[in-house]
């Protein structure tokens, strides 16, 4: 606990010395960097992240539907060269199973 | 009625359950990202905090000319680490994202100061990431503040944001590097783990590879033989005028070639002032020294020139006690101005050059005269030097 408290404690003296330093410093620009800092929090959670996990999320959903299920392929011919008629179920199946580690 | 509206709000997109779906997050991935990356912001600070140093002294700092390649070797750590930390923090942030969307936002006081204390973290992060890769870029437009002073004041919020943060998660971060293999995450079964499992490693596989690449593609730019693969690096040590890269131009300093230079020279025995030609008929020395830019990049080269030690004796100084401001032909500029300390004056390396590869200088390096000294940064290589001034201890 008291680890804990002393890095929230130095964590908190250093914030406050690169504000008051930002403040004080006749050549820094705080406004501006504020600005920036912003800017750059915005930027990524509201458009840079959803941009990518809507490009992965999508790129997910095409493999899934190429890629070929092993249970959708006989390993014995039926006798007679009879084909047996895809279930329209085999495809639903595909999204019904459990999304892949990395999907969201 | 606001209540109502707040509870559709949190059923829907990315506030409703189950809406970020991937097994790979959990707080080992995040952990083991936390813990590279605070050693990767580790390093930036840390020789961050030198190149400022070495550029602001305070009396207390000391600085030595040797090893001539030890500011070549930190500064070029500064950036090869600062970019390996830009798939390190995008994986990070992922990992984390949907934690954004907690529900309700604010539980508390002290839940209030957390969220503004990791708001203040990630926003410092990026802007140090993304204002480190502009500056080697060269790209100030998008900055609305000055490059150096803003990276050195966020760099301190980072920091102390960094260590708010690992004293609020340090008990779950132990916990969660402690267990082997890595706990059960949200909605998955113990069937899942190994899945899990393997996918975190392939995961953190891919950021060290991207890393890796990353470091590999731009560290060219400093380590020679890896030129080659310098794709990514803004900078080739081999190119520009006399095969040295150069940052600021004559053109972009205002300054032009003048027939009628003369170097003045001023000292304890008074001041006086010599042409090319003057400077050329004094001894010569060469020294084989590098520019290492702040930015990153470093090249190497011969230069040949007036021992700076024999000016200050010139001058009526002590070579060994003096310290020597040296100002440059342009009319302004942050760089305009640089000061040696009694270790750089006393080197024998330390040169007032006037030739580079046995050639004269090209105006882009600071013809007529330029200051080149070891185990400095390149910004206080002050170019076209106008006049030297010789300061003796009191």
């Amino acid at each position: 606990m008291r680890t804990r408290v002393a890095l929230v404690a130095t964590g908190a003296v250093l914030i406050a010395y690169a504000i008051g330093g930002a403040l004080a410093d006749d050549g820094a620009d705080p406004i501006g960097m504020a600005v920036f800092l912003l800017a750059v929090l915005v930027a990524h959670d509201a458009v840079w992240m959803p941009v990518v996990l809507a490009i992965v999320a999508v790129a997910v959903r095409v493999r899934i539907r190429k890629k070929p299920r092993p249970g959708n392929f006989r390993k014995k011919a039926r006798p007679g060269g009879v084909r047996k008629k895809p279930r329209p179920g085999n495809f639903r199946k595909k999204f019904a199973r459990p999304v892949p580690p990395g999907a969201g | 009625m606001v209540r109502d509206t707040l509870r559709a709000l949190s059923r829907r997109g990315p506030f409703r359950a189950g809406a970020f779906p991937s097994r790979l997050r959990s707080v080992r991935l995040t952990s083991q990202l936390g813990v590279a990356l605070g050693v990767a912001f580790g390093v930036c600070f840390a020789t961050g905090l030198l190149s400022h140093l070495i550029q602001h002294p305070p009396g207390w700092f000391w600085w030595p000319s040797r090893p001539v390649w030890l500011y070549r070797f930190t500064q070029g750590l500064h950036v090869a680490t600062g970019l390996a930390c830009v798939p390190l923090l995008g994986v990070k942030l992922w990992s984390v994202y949907p934690r954004l969307f907690t529900w309700p936002p604010v539980r508390s006081l002290a839940h209030a100061a957390e969220r503004a204390g990791v708001a203040a973290l990630v926003a410092a992060g990026l802007f140090q990431v993304v204002s480190g890769v502009l500056n080697i870029a060269h790209w100030y437009a998008p900055m609305p503040f000055f490059f150096t002073t803003g990276h050195y004041w966020v760099a301190w919020l980072a920091v102390g944001a960094i260590l708010v943060h690992l004293g609020v998660q340090l008990p779950a971060a132990r916990a969660a590097l402690r267990r082997h293999p890595s706990g059960p995450v949200d909605g998955a079964d113990d069937r899942a783990l190994p899945a899990v499992d393997k996918g975190r490693r392939a995961l953190l596989a891919g950021v060290a590879a991207a890393a890796g690449l990353i470091t590999l593609t731009t560290v060219g730019q400093t380590v020679r033989p890896l030129a080659g693969l310098g794709v990514l690096a803004p900078r080739r040590p081999g190119e520009g005028p006399q095969g040295l890269p150069v940052n600021k131009t004559a053109a972009a300093a205002g300054v032009t070639a003048d027939p009628a230079y003369r170097l003045v020279l001023a000292g304890p025995a008074g001041e006086t002032s010599f042409d090319l030609a003057g400077l050329n008929a004094m001894p010569q020395h060469t020294a084989h020294l590098a520019i290492a830019c702040v930015e990153g990049w470093s090249s190497g080269a011969t230069w040949g020139g007036v021992r700076l030690r024999d000016l200050v004796a010139l001058a009526g100084g002590d070579p060994d006690r003096a310290t020597v401001v040296v100002e440059s032909l342009q009319a302004s500029g942050r760089y305009r101005v640089s000061t040696l300390p009694p270790e750089h004056v006393r080197d024998p390396l330390t040169l007032i050059a006037l030739r580079l590869r046995g050639e004269v200088l090209h105006l882009d390096h600071g013809y007529p005269a330029r200051l080149i000294a070891p185990n400095r940064p390149g910004v206080l290589q002050t170019k076209w030097v106008g006049r030297i001034t010789v300061r003796m201890p009191r």
